[in-house]
Formats: structure tokens, C-alpha cells, sequence
């Protein structure tokens, strides 16, 4: 699967939990806070992304995570 | 609460969203006109009947309920992010702080008041249902199952920030809650409490246990469904499920006139009994006890009550035993009119209380009482029915009951401001 595939779910799912952002919106060196998401909402994107990509991550991976770039680069070491 | 009304609440702003409009003005007229918003199917596109919201696409329902585009803005984050209940109610709790024409900071020692018990029994069915098939599951659905999720997202919208909390008294949820905004005011606790009645929202298995108990209808192929729920009528078959959601400020009488605004009408009395038994079937005990301590708290007598709005479901036992409660706190000669909201907004469960006060001050400020369409043979012909055509009333003081499961009674006295 391509960083553009991963982008693309989690772009996806984002929209769906923060249904006033566009999609144009999203550029991977936002951070999701910045995009509106608080941290219920981080969780459920995060959640449903893995849930679309098939994988699971353990959480101490994600807590470095500071914009969507660095997001998908700890997706892409699991799918 | 004192009989000479110094410290009772006052209503100064007040919104609606039922199956009959989301405007006071449409609201009102429809009740006058006796339009029952019951439609054969629901927004699922399943009966039974039910007068609900219809289905909606989020931005149009934001943009419905609202021309502010304030509004439309706070809303909109709230669509995918919560349960219908907290939306709906987080519209009417807007839409009742805009008529009440409060300004900014208003809401720093209000308190908010949130109406019902198990809010969102179809978003949980629904997410229990994915989450058994499937495995899915956001972890906000920790806090979209919780009806404390509407306390919170009406806080975060209206800026309310002095105490917030849900009254479950399941069917009489509305009127719970607006007596406990009452009290709050009459003790001095509060200057302002905004009570919010969020649309209950049941899952299929809990309306079909409801109609297993006996208390929702069966349908009837020979009705069409704007006449199948009849309170009060010998052919009545249980109640019809509305889907409404409403919302009222309530101020103590001393801060409406700081801020120069005029109340829509007073809660000037209220009264809730036990029947001390689990179940489902009511006594006629605990609803005249509640009545009367309802008149007795507002230093009313019966004979000063021009209106009942009463509970009137369409049930066969509940209307039975209402019927004789009216009866013996009000005789059957020259007594208040009565007549039931159900039949016109179908039964909004734990929202009915609040939703049937606006339309009590609705009836009082037109000076008349609603039809019930559906009431050409009443039980208790000596009582004074409003059948199907509107009758000029002047209201001056009136009477709206809620009953619930459980045993529970409650029941609420507004007057007119104008009144004596």
C-alpha cells in the first residue's frame, strides 16, 4: 500500500469525524488538532483508520505522532 | 414556593422542533388547525406510524432550523459527532436562547436542565449492532451513549457554565425537568436555567416493547394514520410515537425585569407523587395527588383553571385512569376545557412534558384551545373535551400533567403574565 493510499483513508475518515473540514483542507504537515479534531476525535480517526488499513498499533507508537505526515509514516511501518 | 408569586419562574424565551414545524408561529397555527403530523411510515422508511423528523442531510437540517448562520456554524460540528437526541436538542436549546433574547455571557451562573433517561437507545442499538458484526467501534461512542453528551454539547453551544444535569422521569421527563428548573429559580439558587428536552429517539425493540406492554398502538387498517391516535376516545388503541424535541429559559421574575424583557407566562405551581409500585399501570391516587399539589402550591382551586393539558396518550388503561382523575380533582360541571396534544405531535416520550408546555402558553397567548380531531366519543362525557374544532378560551391559569412508567405523576401550573 503507497503513503497516497494510507493519505487517502485517513483523509476519509477525518472528513467523516470533522464534517466541516474539506478536503482540501487536509495537507500532511497539519497536525489534526489544527484541523479541528480534539482529542475524542483524534482517537476515533486514528481507530478507524486502523480498522480500514487492517492493522493495529500499539498506542506508545502513536503518542510521537505530531501532524499527519508523521501519522502515516507509523501506519506504513505496519501495513 | 410562595402563593403570591413573587418567586416563581417566568418563561421568557421558548422553542419547539416537532413533526408540526420548528417555528413557534407554525407550531401554533398547526395546533389550531389540528394537523397531526403522524405519517404512515418513518424516516426509515418502516411503520409503525410515528410523527418524527423526517429524514434530514445535515447541512439542511442546521440550515432548517436555523437562518442564524451562527447557528448553522455551531451546529454543523455537532452532525457527525453525536446522537440525534443531543442534535436536536442542542437546536432547540439555540433556538430557545435566541428568543429569549439574552446577551453574551448570560450563561456563566445559569444552569442547564436536560430532559429524559436513555436518550439515545437507537444510536446505541445501532453502534452495538456494528459493533457485534463487525468489530468497529469510534471511542467517542464512551461519550455519544451517555445522555450527558447533550448537557455537554449544549453547554459548549449556549455558554451555560453553572451547573448542568439530566432529569430522567422517562415519559414525564419534560415536566420533571421544568419543575426542577422551577425550584431551582424559587429557591434563589439560580437567576436562569435553561431546560432543554432532547428528542427521544427508541431503538425498533424498545417501541415494540412498548406496544407488547400495551401502551403503543397496534394500527388499525380501517384509520388513516393522522387518526389512529385518539386520547381519550372509545376507540382509542394506544398511543402514536412522536419524535420532538423543545426547550424554555426560565428566569426569576426580578432578573427578566433587569434586563427589560417580558415573560411569555409564570410556572406557578407543581406537584409529583409516587404511586410506591414498580410498573406499568397508573393509579388514580398518585395523578389527583399530584394535581392538587400542583393547585395548592400555585394558590389555585380547581375552578380557577380554564385549561388542562392533559398527559392523554391514547392508551386504553392510561387514558381510563386519567379520565377518572380529572374527574375527581375537577367535578364534571363548568370544569377547565381539556384536550391532549398527542394526537397532533404524536407522543414525544421523555420530551412530551416540555413540548406540551409551549404549546399550553402557545394556546394561552392565541386566547384559544387546540382540536383534537380524533375525539368524537369520549370516555367521561361530563368532562369538557375539546372535540375536533378550535374554541376561543381565554387561559388565564392551566394545567399540564405528565405520567410515566414507574409510577410517576407530575404536574405543572402556568398562568398567563397578564392574568391575575
Amino acid at each position: 500500500m503507497t503513503d497516497e493510499e494510507i493519505f487517502t483513508v485517513v483523509r476519509r475518515n477525518l472528513m467523516e469525524v470533522v464534517p466541516e473540514l474539506e478536503d482540501a483542507d487536509i495537507r500532511l504537515e497539519h497536525s489534526m488538532r489544527e484541523l479541528g479534531a480534539n482529542s475524542i476525535d483524534r482517537m476515533d480517526v486514528v481507530i478507524a483508520s486502523q480498522e480500514d488499513l487492517g492493522i493495529t498499533v500499539p498506542s506508545s507508537q502513536l503518542a510521537s505522532v505530531d501532524d499527519i505526515a508523521s501519522l502515516l509514516e507509523v501506519f506504513g511501518r505496519h501495513v | 414556593m410562595r402563593s403570591d408569586g413573587a418567586d416563581d419562574a417566568v418563561v421568557t424565551g421558548m422553542a419547539v422542533l416537532t413533526a408540526l414545524g420548528d417555528d413557534l408561529t407554525v407550531f401554533g397555527d398547526a395546533l389550531m388547525a389540528g394537523d397531526s403530523g403522524v405519517r404512515a411510515v418513518g424516516r426509515d422508511g418502516e411503520g409503525p406510524p410515528v410523527a418524527d423528523l423526517g429524514p434530514f442531510a445535515p447541512e439542511e437540517w442546521a440550515d432548517r432550523f436555523s437562518g442564524d448562520e451562527s447557528e448553522v456554524r455551531a451546529l454543523r460540528p455537532l452532525m457527525s459527532r453525536v446522537a440525534r437526541p443531543t442534535l436536536t436538542g442542542a437546536s432547540a436549546a439555540l433556538a430557545a436562547v435566541r428568543h429569549a433574547r439574552l446577551e453574551p455571557g448570560w450563561g456563566h451562573d445559569a444552569a442547564l436542565v436536560v430532559a429524559g433517561g436513555g436518550l439515545a437507545q437507537r444510536h446505541q442499538a445501532d453502534v452495538s449492532g456494528a459493533y457485534g458484526r463487525t468489530g468497529r467501534l469510534r471511542a467517542s461512542y464512551a461519550l455519544t451513549a451517555l445522555d450527558v453528551d447533550a448537557v455537554g454539547a449544549i453547554s459548549e453551544l449556549t455558554g451555560v457554565r453553572g451547573e448542568g444535569w439530566t432529569a430522567g422521569a422517562a415519559s414525564a421527563s419534560g415536566t420533571v425537568a421544568l419543575i426542577q428548573a422551577a425550584r431551582a429559580i424559587s429557591a434563589g439558587w439560580r437567576e436562569r436555567v435553561l431546560v432543554v428536552a432532547p428528542s427521544a429517539d427508541p431503538a425498533p425493540a424498545d417501541v415494540e416493547a412498548m406496544r407488547r406492554a400495551g401502551a403503543h398502538a397496534d394500527g388499525d387498517p380501517g384509520l388513516p394514520p393522522q387518526l389512529l391516535c385518539r386520547p381519550f376516545d372509545r376507540r382509542r388503541r394506544g398511543f402514536v410515537r412522536g419524535e420532538g424535541a423543545a426547550a424554555m429559559v426560565l428566569e426569576s421574575q426580578k432578573a427578566a425585569e433587569r434586563r427589560g424583557v417580558g415573560a411569555l407566562a409564570r410556572i406557578s405551581g407543581h406537584g409529583q407523587r409516587l404511586d410506591a409500585r414498580r410498573g406499568t399501570r397508573p393509579e388514580v391516587r398518585g395523578q389527583v395527588e399530584a394535581m392538587r399539589a400542583a393547585l395548592d402550591a400555585a394558590g389555585a382551586s380547581p375552578r380557577d383553571v380554564d385549561y388542562v393539558n392533559a398527559h392523554g396518550t391514547g392508551s386504553h388503561v392510561g387514558d381510563r385512569v386519567e379520565a377518572a382523575s380529572l374527574r375527581a380533582v375537577f367535578g364534571t360541571r363548568s370544569g377547565p376545557l381539556l384536550n391532549s396534544t398527542k394526537p397532533l405531535t404524536g407522543h414525544c416520550l421523555s420530551a412530551a412534558g416540555l413540548v406540551e408546555a409551549v404549546a399550553v402558553i402557545a394556546q394561552m397567548r392565541v386566547g384559544a384551545c387546540h382540536p383534537n380531531p380524533t375525539l368524537t366519543d369520549p370516555v367521561e362525557p361530563g368532562l369538557a373535551w375539546v372535540g375536533d374544532q378550535p374554541v376561543p378560551h381565554r387561559i388565564r391559569a392551566a394545567l399540564s400533567n405528565s405520567f410515566a412508567f414507574g409510577g410517576l405523576s407530575a404536574s405543572v401550573v402556568l398562568r398567563a403574565v397578564d392574568g391575575p
